[in-house]
């Protein structure tokens, strides 16, 4: 375990970048994690391991916070209990480091669901969750940049069944 | 594609570099010459640029455009400033975003555009919140609709989405048989068009037959077709790298059906359909409850509470008066289908819930007063037991009302509480014992088999087999339990002794035994090791009532308070005091969120914290004299607290949702809520006689017609379904001799109500001076009580009280000297009981069998055995037993057996009408249901005649 620890290998990024990273950090990804543990040990670090999904500018950032969250225990696996209390506290670290536009949120949310990075791809989504909390309608319109295809009609029947909601 | 993002890629790591070609380019481009260059050259220079600088530049540019370029500057930059999450992301991912979200937040989701509100209305997020609101469902009621939706054995209304009919209510079946085949055939093209959801099955339906062909799409005029743009492919589980990309419309038109179970339905191209019940699961192609739907039911159900927005009912159906009970009713139980009465007329009633009606004739066996019972009409159990004052317990079968069983003299003396689950029927007295039946056969080594000495009067004989070591050869090895008899069932296994009075009161928890008597102490006891666990102390008199969830137990007292106590820890967490007079049924429902066991305890250490933080900064004193036992009554202020280690915080913990609901001899129910602090307030006054008034008006009219006229919105409040003249003069006409009714003055109850507010804070003379002049406000006596609560000052308070408290006795003794005559035997007895007692504990002890002593009488008799109660308190302390100590005598109870004759008065029309001791209530997602010293049953019905809420609340579950 003591050496793995330092040993090194290369992730390849689809716009043909080479990143060389500990192994520790990148074992962050599950999915990196099996394709490591599928090559063998001995096979490690000789050829880069190919990530099609992800370009350089994301995975860089992404490794930021592998790098940083590398001595995290692993997750417990019962993040997804539906009787837990709900919450989307993000700890400092993570909230600077999710300040970010809206399209590198958008690309690390989507990487960390494409390299299985559990408690990233929580940070990413509870980062958008505290982007739609306590807006109206229309600011989240604007915050996402949609537009309003309701009818009127529509629009007032919506309001009506969801008028339970405005007594607090 | 932005120019200076790419730009800047292409310089980083060589333009420092002097040696670069491009940089000799630049120098060349420096001197201006050339001005085709200058562009070029500055997309070189700009990674040089400071932020500053940069913006500068681009500010500068910018105001050299016209304003429509301007516009298609924004335009192409909104993608990147702003990004459709909700469109772009893998469907199961922005759901996971929408699952952090509280539920006002997702439904602003919901309307933001088409695409939003589809799937925010997903089933499963609103599943998850409506069990973080510490609600339940039915589970069972849930399952069994669901399947008869999905065979097509409910039937629907033809649905008229143009019409934005409500919820589909379910038709008798013999209506619209047309319309199963349909069903039956389509599968997913289904009879429920107005429910929308199906339509998104398949992308052809909007244009594909259908049978509401004719009403989908009518309004549609908007241009809408049925490319709906990229938000329909949600399909994806990979990253969509061209989010920005307008082609993406074009690849993505046609609405695609989610894999994911969880996702739900889609928008469809046709109208958004009004939320419904129901909603077409098309992963499944079933029919599904619509868990919004559920959850927004629920919450206006919820805001009736708050609100005391109700409608009444009684039982009998007023219609069929001769159905009812001819005297008080001490003992009731509902469910969903059924309501169970038990009544001083010595019968059973089993009733119709819906009809209002008995369902078979009542059901005679005891030779007493049946003073309590508990049913369960699951064809599994099919039972009701009761218990009665001549000490026999009965076993009938529910559905057909014959007896099964009786345990003939199961106790010595009156039966005043049973209680079943699977295993077992516990069954309490005024013997002060409390004896445990097995309800199934038991074989050694079950849990409560008997063991030698467990039952003392000879019935069973269990003596330990000698132990006998048989090697296991020979193929004969016979175990104790091939050796020991087999207990019958209901044959008595375990009897518990301890208390010093009548037992009133008894829970059955798995292992747990909880108990409460008149000896003013809780009993928690471990039953099949028939041994005392706890004693909770608390009450200053004898309790009459208890509930028991497994963490908290709620009792209610002669000291006319209700207590929480911490069951893990004995310590008291709250005390409810409203009530002026005993408090006789009580049930609660904690609302206890998923979690809320974990963060009770936290909440109770961190109060815990709070107080030894102000102790050692000396903000309170750390061993005050004044703290005479262990108890929080209900604050997290320091300074309140009176004990710490509880496992509850103060209060009792739990949900917002949270309820206590109790009912007194002051005629009252009070619903207790806890405000923000966790203090529990009295939310609403139910007056049971008001209830009896308002059900007979409106019940026998069609319960929908009346619920249209009642409620009236006043100044944006739900005005409660009263009409108080009406009432009055029913009060005056009733009772003629009474009092305190036949005074003229203010003529409705929201006018005594507005007077006692206005009269209570201008003080004690004030007060008096208004109780002389209208005496009908004591009628209002919960309501006075809880406006003098609202006095600051402790002593203004007191003050008050005394007040009420002379004018009540006033009253009294006008009423006392009018009806001696009449009622010769009503209340002496109960004094003169009280009075030769040798013990405090005699007076405090509850038991149903003084209760009718003082029937009838309304505040007379409350306040004759409110005398008799301090009176023998008094002459209990002079004779040295202590106030608190719980001095419960041997003799406690023979002086409330005097009740047992034929004494009773017997309950007239004028007594349903005026003055009504409550004996017994209970609440479920919807309603409380109340017996009491009149004959017939009242309820409150918190869906409001709103034919919505009455469909969903099946499937809600009581607040536990």
């Amino acid at each position: 375990m003591a050496e793995s620890k330092q040993q090194m290998l290369h992730l390849a990024t689809n716009d043909h970048a080479v990143i060389q990273v500990e192994r520790q950090v990148a074992e962050r990804s599950i999915v990196v994690k099996h394709m490591l543990e599928d090559i063998g040990d001995e096979a490690v670090g000789k050829e880069p391991i190919p990530l099609p999904n992800v370009n350089e500018a994301v995975l860089r950032k992404v490794l930021e916070w592998c790098d940083h969250h590398k001595n995290d225990p692993p997750s417990t696996g019962d993040d997804d209990n539906e009787s837990r209390k709900k919450t989307t506290d993000i700890e400092e670290w993570d909230q600077k480091f999710m300040q970010v536009d809206q399209e590198m949120l958008f690309e690390i949310i989507l990487a960390a669901n494409y390299l299985d990075i559990k408690p990233l791809l929580d940070v990413g989504c509870k980062t958008v969750a505290n982007m739609i909390k306590g807006k109206s309608p229309e600011e989240i319109r604007k915050t996402f940049n949609i537009t309003n295809d309701f009818t009127p009609e529509e629009e007032e029947q919506i309001r009506r069944e969801n008028e339970w909601a405005e007594d607090r | 594609m932005d120019p200076f993002y790419r730009a800047q890629d292409q310089d980083e790591g060589y333009s420092e570099d002097p040696l670069n070609p491009s940089s000799a380019l630049m120098s060349n481009a420096f001197r201006l010459s050339d001005a085709p260059d200058i562009p070029a050259w500055l997309l070189r220079q700009l990674p040089k640029m400071s932020l500053s600088v940069k913006t500068q530049l681009a500010m500068a540019i910018l105001q050299e455009l016209p304003t429509s370029t301007i516009a298609d500057i924004v335009d192409t930059l909104q993608p990147r400033l702003y990004i459709d999450f909700g469109s772009y992301l893998p469907a199961e991912i922005f759901l996971k975003i929408l699952g952090y979200l509280d539920p006002v937040s997702l439904i602003n989701v919901s309307q933001a555009c088409r695409s939003y509100h589809s799937i925010a209305d997903d089933r499963k997020l609103w599943k998850v919140l409506y069990h973080l609101e510490g609600w339940k469902v039915i589970q069972f009621e849930i399952d069994s609709w669901e399947a008869k939706a999905n065979s097509g054995m409910l039937q629907f209304d033809a649905p008229d989405q143009t019409t934005q009919q409500p919820a589909l209510i379910p038709r008798r079946k013999d209506e619209d048989t047309d319309m199963a085949d349909v069903d039956a055939s389509g599968g997913s093209g289904g009879v429920w068009g107005a429910n929308g959801n199906e339509n998104v099955g398949g992308g052809d339906y909007s244009g594909g037959p259908s049978i509401f062909g004719t009403h989908l799409g009518t309004e549609r005029d908007d241009g809408m077709d049925s490319t709906m743009g990229p938000e329909m492919d949600r399909k994806g589980n990979g990253p969509i790298r061209d989010f920005r990309g307008e082609e993406n419309h074009a690849s993505t038109s046609s609405p695609t059906r989610g894999a994911d179970s969880s996702l739900g339905p889609k928008a469809s191209p046709s109208k958004i359909l009004k939320s419904n019940l129901w909603s077409w699961d098309p992963a499944q192609s079933k029919h599904r409850i619509n868990w919004k739907y559920i959850y927004a039911s629920r919450r206006r159900l919820e805001r009736n509470w708050e609100a005391g927005a109700f409608t009444n009912f009684q039982l009998p159906h007023p219609d069929f008066p001769e159905e009812g009970h001819t005297e008080c009713i001490y003992n009731l139980q509902f469910n969903a289908e059924y309501l169970v009465s038990g009544s001083r007329d010595r019968t059973i009633r089993v009733w119709d819930m819906k009809t209002r009606r008995l369902i078979r004739k009542p059901l005679y066996g005891h030779n007493g007063s049946v003073l309590c019972l508990q049913f369960d009409s699951d064809p599994g159990e099919d039972l009701i037991v009761s218990g009665s004052s001549d000490s026999n317990v009965i076993l009938w079968k529910f559905s057909t009302g014959e007896i099964l069983q009786r345990l003939t003299r199961a106790h010595t003396e009156s039966v005043l509480n049973v209680k079943f689950d699977s295993r077992v029927l516990v069954t309490c007295s005024k013997d002060k014992t409390i004896k445990v039946f097995n309800r199934r056969p038991l074989y050694h080594g079950d849990m409560g088999y008997p063991r030698p000495g467990d039952i003392r009067d000879g019935s069973v004989d269990i003596v330990e087999p000698v132990p006998t070591v048989l090697p296991p050869y020979g193929g004969f090895n016979q175990s104790p339990r091939d050796v020991m008899p087999v207990i019958k069932p209901y044959t008595m296994i375990r009897c518990l002794e301890g208390h010093g009075a009548a037992v009133n009161a008894v829970q059955v928890h798995g292992r747990e035994v909880v108990s409460a008597s008149g000896d003013r102490h809780i009993k928690v006891w471990d039953w099949p090791d028939r041994v005392c666990r706890r004693t909770l102390v608390g009450h200053t008199k004898g309790i009459a009532c208890v509930q028991y969830d497994g963490r908290r137990i709620v009792s209610g007292s002669n000291d006319f308070e209700v207590k929480v106590f911490d069951k893990e820890t004995s310590l008291e967490v709250a005390s409810l005091r409203s009530h002026s007079s005993l408090v006789r049924t009580v049930q609660s429902g904690f609302g206890d969120l998923p979690y809320s066991v974990e963060e009770d305890t936290a909440d109770a250490k961190a109060v815990d914290a709070e107080y030894f933080k102000a102790v050692e900064s000396g903000a309170i004193p750390s061993n005050p004299t004044d703290r005479r036992r262990a108890r929080n009554a209900g604050s997290r202020r320091p300074e309140d607290i009176t004990a710490y280690g509880a496992k509850l915080p103060p209060g009792g913990g739990g949900g917002k949702y949270g309820r206590i609901v109790s009912g007194s001899y002051d005629q009252t129910i009070i619903i207790w809520r806890r405000d923000k602090e966790g203090v529990w307030r009295p939310a609403h006054n139910l007056f049971q006689d008001e209830a009896a008034a308002a059900a007979r008006r409106f019940g026998s009219a069609n319960p929908h017609q009346a619920a249209d006229g009642e409620p009236t919105i006043v100044d944006g409040t739900m005005v409660r379904p009263f009409v108080p003249t009406s009432q009055h003069q029913a009060r005056n006409d009733s009772s003629p001799s009474h009092p305190t009714v036949s005074t003229a003055g203010p003529q409705s109850q929201a006018s005594f109500h507005a007077l006692i507010d206005s009269i209570v804070p201008q003080g004690p003379a004030a007060l008096q001076n208004a109780l002389s002049r209208y005496p009908t406000m004591l009628t209002f006596h919960s309501y006075i009580q809880t406006a003098i609560g609202r006095e600051p000052n402790p002593w203004a308070r007191h003050r008050l009280r005394q007040v009420v408290a002379g004018a009540m006795v006033r009253t009294q003794m006008a009423a006392h000297r009018a009806r001696r005559q009449a009622n010769e035997q009503a209340s002496p007895s109960l004094t003169l009981a009280d009075a030769g007692s040798a013990s405090s504990g005699a007076a405090e002890t509850v038991t149903p069998s003084v209760l009718p002593a003082a029937g009838g009488h309304g505040i007379t008799q409350h306040i004759a055995s409110t005398q008799a109660g301090s009176a023998a308190a008094a002459a209990a302390a002079g004779g040295g037993v202590g106030g608190t100590g719980g001095a419960g005598g041997a003799g406690g109870g023979n002086g409330n057996a005097t009740a047992q004759g034929g004494h009773h008065p017997h309950m007239t029309a004028t007594a349903e009408h005026n003055s009504a001791r409550i004996f017994k209530l209970q609440f479920d997602a919807r309603r409380i249901i109340c017996s009491s010293q009149a004959s017939v049953i009242v309820g409150w019905d918190f869906c409001n005649g709103d034919p919505e809420l009455e469909e969903a609340s099946r499937f809600f579950a009581t607040i536990e």
